[in-house]
């Protein structure tokens, strides 16, 4: 067992340079020739972020300072899952004249999901940070716990490309499924809205069973509390991680040398 | 040390139309108590042996369908056998359908490196062969433009081009040299008889039968998923012949009879 994991993960590992060539023409192609370059990928997070914290720090009475970089790490956490579910559904199919080509690890392609939205999140997570540190002046060290938080995020995002690209070839109504139940889900995770405002009025189960609300609390409390995470709050989290990798490699020992044959 | 052996291998597998899965089906079906039809099965491969070493290069004829590029599939890892056992050893490089192993957004250049980095090239080892690549295919300016408005046999000239230029043990080719015209098929010729120095292994499918008998020094005829008949290639080509010659008379005469009657 133990060996056959390895050897996957080596030859996983022999495509890194395909899989850096894949990310790189991707972030390339959105950018080239475009005047703005890498700040496309900022102006929507960026602009909803002025809009809506401009608004509620009106309606609620909230202190924009506080608000605005609460949002923007929210929008840009939520671009991440997004774009690794909707674009992981259709990264097989995107990829199909390579793995018909080669005998190539199929994980290799909700990777590069992952990892060029992953690239966006990072960029605008940076700016979130920057911002309290110009208004608050000083770094938390309380942000080296974002470390682990950004690890087990990545390894969630990936078992959950997996699953969408996996149940895509098999159901092409995923993708359909997906955009739909995470539009729902969107609204039932504090992203655009303080966390607070659901504990206040007793929907704190949202809160515990909503495995984005629980990271988003492990991304947000060193960013804007400055304080690091309970243990407790990570352990909620590894609840989810842990079964949903799991499912994840489940999914691909089972299916991985049938993929082609149902594409 | 390259080496092919394949034992009694067999493939199945189930043939899905894309999409023919969707909820709602599978609602409709449940609601009107109606049996999705079965999804047809291919035995593609039954009960193949074959063993190739170093310096062997085997050419494989038949008529389509008979299973000569699911084979090729096998032999490069694609398609995994159902039963029996594959082995191979060595550095695999195959030119399948011509678009495969391409990003048709993308410029020849970028595609270079596709499958350069398919092949599992270093950046290194690649960056050094760009220039070669690109000399051996002649494109020329057409490397600045994405390969969608590639012709099939400027497609081919890349393909090639890259897939000899890493040097592969394993060189799996289907049907697909045909593409390229004259001067091209004879370059490429001459580069695979400079491969084959090298002591490695050549699979070729081709209904060229000349170039098979040019190329090679083993044949095998497959016939159904089978192996109606192995030996040298004039052999088999020539058996070959004679039964697609006496099959083409059988038809013409099926046909001419209605109006001699």
């Amino acid at each position: 067992m133990g060996h056959v994991v390895r050897d996957y993960f080596a030859e996983v590992w022999s495509y890194r340079h395909f899989l850096t060539q894949l990310v790189r023409n991707d972030l390339q192609k959105r950018y080239r020739r475009s005047l703005l370059g890498v700040g496309w990928s900022l102006l929507q997070p960026l602009a909803m972020t002025c809009v809506l914290a401009m608004v509620y720090s009106r309606v609620l009475q909230v202190e924009f300072l506080h608000f605005a970089p609460m949002l923007l790490s929210g929008l840009a956490f939520w671009a991440w899952i997004h774009a690794s579910c909707v674009q992981g559904c259709g990264c097989f199919l995107l990829a199909e004249a390579f793995i018909r080509q080669q005998p190539i690890p199929t994980i290799i392609f909700p990777l590069r999901v992952v990892l060029t939205s992953g690239f966006h999140f990072l960029i605008a997570f940076s700016i979130a940070i920057l911002f309290v540190l110009i208004t608050q002046g000083y770094f938390s060290p309380a942000l080296l716990s974002l470390v682990p938080t950004l690890l087990l995020l990545f390894l969630f995002a990936w078992s959950l490309a997996i699953l969408c690209a996996f149940s895509h070839v098999y159901f092409p109504d995923t993708q359909h499924l997906m955009e739909v139940g995470l539009q729902v889900l969107f609204y039932l995770t504090p992203i655009i809205y303080p966390r607070t405002l659901l504990e206040q009025n007793g929907l704190w189960f949202v809160l515990e069973f909503n495995p984005l609300a629980l990271f988003l609390h492990l991304l947000r409390e060193p960013l804007l509390e400055g304080t690091v995470p309970t243990l407790l709050a990570y352990a909620k989290v590894l609840l989810f991680v842990v079964p949903v990798g799991a499912l994840a490699i489940s999914v691909v020992a089972r299916f991985e040398r049938r993929l082609i044959f149902a594409m | 040390m390259a080496e092919i052996t394949l034992k009694d291998v067999h493939l199945t597998f189930t043939l899905r139309k894309r999409g023919s899965t969707s909820i709602k089906d599978a609602i409709l079906r449940s609601l009107t108590g109606r049996a999705s039809p079965p999804a047809p099965t291919v035995h593609a491969l039954r009960g193949l042996n074959l063993e190739l070493r170093d310096g062997d290069r085997l050419g494989i004829v038949g008529h389509n369908g008979a299973g000569k590029s699911t084979l090729l599939r096998v032999l490069a890892g694609v398609y995994r056998p159902t039963a029996g056992t594959l082995r191979v050893r060595g550095r695999i490089s195959s030119l399948f359908e011509l678009n495969l192993g391409f990003d048709e957004d993308a410029n020849g250049w970028e595609n270079i490196r596709y499958r350069g980095y398919l092949l599992r090239e270093s950046p290194r080892q690649l960056e050094q062969k760009i220039a070669s690549i690109a000399e051996f295919s002649e494109l020329g300016e057409a490397l600045d433009r994405p390969i969608r408005y590639y012709s099939a046999g400027m497609l081919v000239r890349l393909a090639f081009a890259i897939s000899t230029a890493i040097e592969p043990e394993i060189l799996l080719v289907d049907e697909i040299l045909a593409a390229g015209d004259l001067a091209f098929v004879e370059k490429a010729r001459q580069r695979m008889n400079e491969l084959m120095q090298q002591s490695s292994i050549l699979v070729l499918v081709s209904h060229a039968l000349k170039s098979i008998e040019q190329m090679c020094n083993k044949a095998i005829w497959m016939e159904q998923g089978q192996i109606r008949q192995s030996g040298s290639p004039e052999e088999i080509v020539a058996a070959y012949r004679e039964y697609m010659l006496a099959k083409a008379a059988k038809n013409s005469s099926v046909a001419a009879q209605p109006q001699a009657a």
